[in-house]
């Protein structure tokens, strides 16, 4: 049975191994919060942060859009108070604080540690291509740039992250050197056993990571 | 040490042979004889004294020559004595065990059988295939060790890698069941794996000069990663195709997270065969029509671009539609000199690059028709390889329309253009199929199925190149 850690710690050491997951901090009190917030600069999102709460919209976990000082403040309240109440057993370790970015192409990417394959590496569209196509791709692990942009290019969906219908293109780039940084990370560190990166926010000019999961043995 | 004590023995030992045509032991016998291998065959039975009108020893002992391979036919509880004896005679280097009954059975006793047999052949240098394995064939020397039924031994350029033996062998009877029987090259099933794997076969295909191009049945792996790596080193020297059937437990185990969830294996299988450009065939037809097409042709298609020369629209269209779904492969678009000049050919109801890449001669045409149009089509640039396709009504006679094609088989080779075929069907296009492979034109049952292959051939050579672009 794995392990999981949370947000915070899975972004820690995924921001160390070179992946772009914007600036974040864990606030332990109400003034904390508040301050991470503002330095984070408004809008901001907050999320719940502990080990047994892995699920945190079902657990209320999560606050989008906050606007200023006073509704981090009581944003902070409201999510300890929705986790004490969604588990009461749960080890709250504090509340994740970011800027709120805006709207972008969606993409998934994972990895997991396959008894015949060893580390390999999953990339596909997020929401419904996900959840309903299951159009997704898997590589062994670890690739290197050129597998990793064959790999984005061959989901059936991949038109629209160069642009379908009048959308700017996303940053093939960038995402394939997540792929590869990803990849690099589940070849070099034997205790992690799976990865979730989802979503991976994309836009012209940059990606970014918006959750992560790392699952260890 | 290498596999070839199996491929190339100087002589066989068969323990087990047999007088009874019921018995594995006789057929194997009688093939080995009706091929005729080019070797010394010792036949073992201490129940017989002749089979097939040779010797039959009471042991591998009493042979006074030179033994390379044994073959054990007998059940599993006399296979140990037989390695202990051949253990004793010393020039023993390989051995197929055909029974079953070892580890794979899980019985702590029979584990420990094949573990001593192990032992004994580790220490006396012999290399094992099997258990539960009918073993090789070479078309070279003639050797084959299974007892399948009907294959002719003719020599060809694909070699056979199976993890079953019936279907293995299926897919030989499919190879001789050809217009021009395409042939082999080596077959290998090495069962349980307890020494040879299929990694190591594979590697051994690789580098046998004699072997063009590798075909695999494949129903699981127990080391993926390493067979795919392995894989990978093959692929830019030859094609590789395989069909892989079968799931294993993957992904079940790390449920938890999402892409755990969407882990099935064989979605992690069909990436690696992408990653290492391996081809995948989802049936046995197109693992042989692909391997075809590779044994029969010296030179891939230079790009992606297909033409279509047809003399009906049935098959036509049926064909476009399996171009239209790999996005690897497009129609080609032909130059205006290419379009005036088969409008100046055709009869004047003809079909021309509608859609792009696209001529129906209709049932007008007569053989110069298909042979100049197959010329102004070969000679444009935009066009990588052709699709010729046909449904010969009683006023073509099919032979007369091959004998048309195959005149402009020397300039598609001078271009480095392969030209594909099929014409429907059975009987009345069988001599034609005939005399277009024998010019150098594979031709399959289905337009479906000859687009399929040279969709694959076309994946291989785009694989290629991409290899040549670096990362």
């Amino acid at each position: 049975m794995s392990v999981f850690y949370n947000e915070y710690k899975s972004k820690l050491l995924l921001k160390e191994a070179g992946l772009p997951c914007g600036e974040f901090a864990l606030a332990t009190s109400r003034q904390a919060a508040q301050e991470a917030a503002v330095r984070s600069g408004f809008p901001t999102v907050m999320k719940i942060v502990s080990e047994q709460i892995l699920h945190k919209t079902e657990a209320d976990g999560i606050k989008l859009n906050i606007q200023g000082e006073d509704e981090a403040g009581a944003c902070y309240d409201k999510l300890i108070e929705n986790a004490k109440r969604y588990n009461p057993d749960a080890v709250i370790e504090g509340v994740y604080v970011a800027h709120m970015v805006p709207n972008g192409v969606e993409v998934i990417v994972g990895g997991l540690r396959d008894v015949q394959f060893g580390p390999v590496i999953m990339f596909g569209l997020g929401g419904v291509f996900v959840e309903i196509f299951k159009d997704v791709q898997f590589r062994m692990a670890p690739l290197n740039k050129k597998e990793a942009l064959a790999l984005i290019q061959s989901i059936q969906a991949f038109p629209i992250l160069e642009g379908a219908r009048g959308q700017k293109p996303v940053n093939l780039d960038a995402l394939a050197e997540l792929i590869v940084s990803t990849s690099k990370f589940m070849a070099e560190n034997d205790y992690v056993k799976e990865i979730d990166l989802n979503p991976i926010i994309c836009y012209d000019n940059k990606i970014q990571v918006i959750d992560a999961v790392i699952g260890i043995d | 040490m290498s596999l070839e004590h199996f491929y190339y023995p100087k002589s066989i030992a068969i323990i087990g042979a047999s007088n009874n045509p019921a018995k594995a032991g006789y057929q194997i016998a009688n093939n080995m004889i009706r091929l005729g291998f080019e070797g010394e065959i010792y036949f073992i039975n201490p129940k017989e004294d002749i089979i097939f009108g040779k010797k039959a020893y009471d042991s591998l002992l009493d042979i006074e020559g030179k033994v390379d391979l044994i073959e054990i036919i007998i059940p599993a509880k006399g296979v140990l004595e037989v390695f202990r004896q051949a253990e004793q005679r010393g020039d023993v280097r390989a051995a197929i065990i055909m029974a079953s009954g070892f580890a794979e059975t899980g019985i702590p006793e029979n584990i420990q059988m094949e573990k001593d047999m192990l032992e004994i052949a580790h220490r006396a240098g012999i290399r094992v295939f099997g258990p539960n394995c009918v073993g090789v064939m070479n078309t070279e020397n003639n050797l084959d060790t299974t007892f399948a039924a009907d294959i002719a031994q003719r020599p060809g350029g694909m070699s056979v890698i199976s993890q079953s033996g019936s279907i293995g062998a299926a897919i030989l009877m499919f190879t001789c069941d050809q217009p021009v029987p395409m042939g082999f090259c080596k077959w290998g099933h090495v069962g349980n794996m307890s020494d040879v794997t299929t990694e190591e076969l594979l590697k051994y295909y690789r580098d046998d000069p004699k072997t063009k191009v590798i075909a695999m049945y494949m129903e699981g792996m127990t080391d993926a990663r390493s067979f795919f790596e392995t894989a990978k080193e093959v692929t830019p020297q030859k094609p590789m195709i395989v069909l892989k059937v079968g799931r294993s437990e993957i992904g079940s185990v790390a449920a938890a997270s999402h892409t755990g969830s969407l882990a099935g294996a064989d979605k992690v299988f069909d990436g690696a065969f992408r990653q290492t450009g391996v081809l995948r065939a989802d049936t046995v037809e197109e693992l042989v029509d692909t391997a075809k097409a590779f044994s029969m042709l010296d030179q891939l298609p230079k790009g992606n671009r297909v033409a279509i020369l047809t003399e009906a629209g049935g098959p036509g269209v049926i064909s476009m539609d399996e171009i239209g779904s790999h996005k690897e492969v497009r129609m080609a678009k032909f130059s205006n000199e290419t379009n005036a000049r088969l409008k100046e050919i055709l009869p004047p109801m003809a079909l021309i690059s509608h859609p792009d890449g696209y001529v129906d001669m209709t049932a007008g045409a007569d053989g110069p028709q298909h042979a100049e149009a197959l010329e102004a089509i070969l000679r444009d640039e935009g066009v990588d390889a052709v699709l010729l396709l046909s449904v010969p009504p009683t006023f073509l006679v099919p032979p007369a329309i091959a004998e048309a094609v195959n005149s402009k088989m020397p300039l598609a080779k001078e271009l480095g253009k392969p030209v594909f075929a099929c014409f429907l069907a059975g009987n009345w296009i069988k001599e034609a199929h005939i005399m277009m492979e024998n010019n150098g034109i594979p031709t399959f049952e289905m337009p479906q199925r000859a687009a399929r292959a040279l969709v694959n051939m076309i994946k291989h050579s785009a694989y290629l190149r991409d290899l040549q672009i670096g990362e």
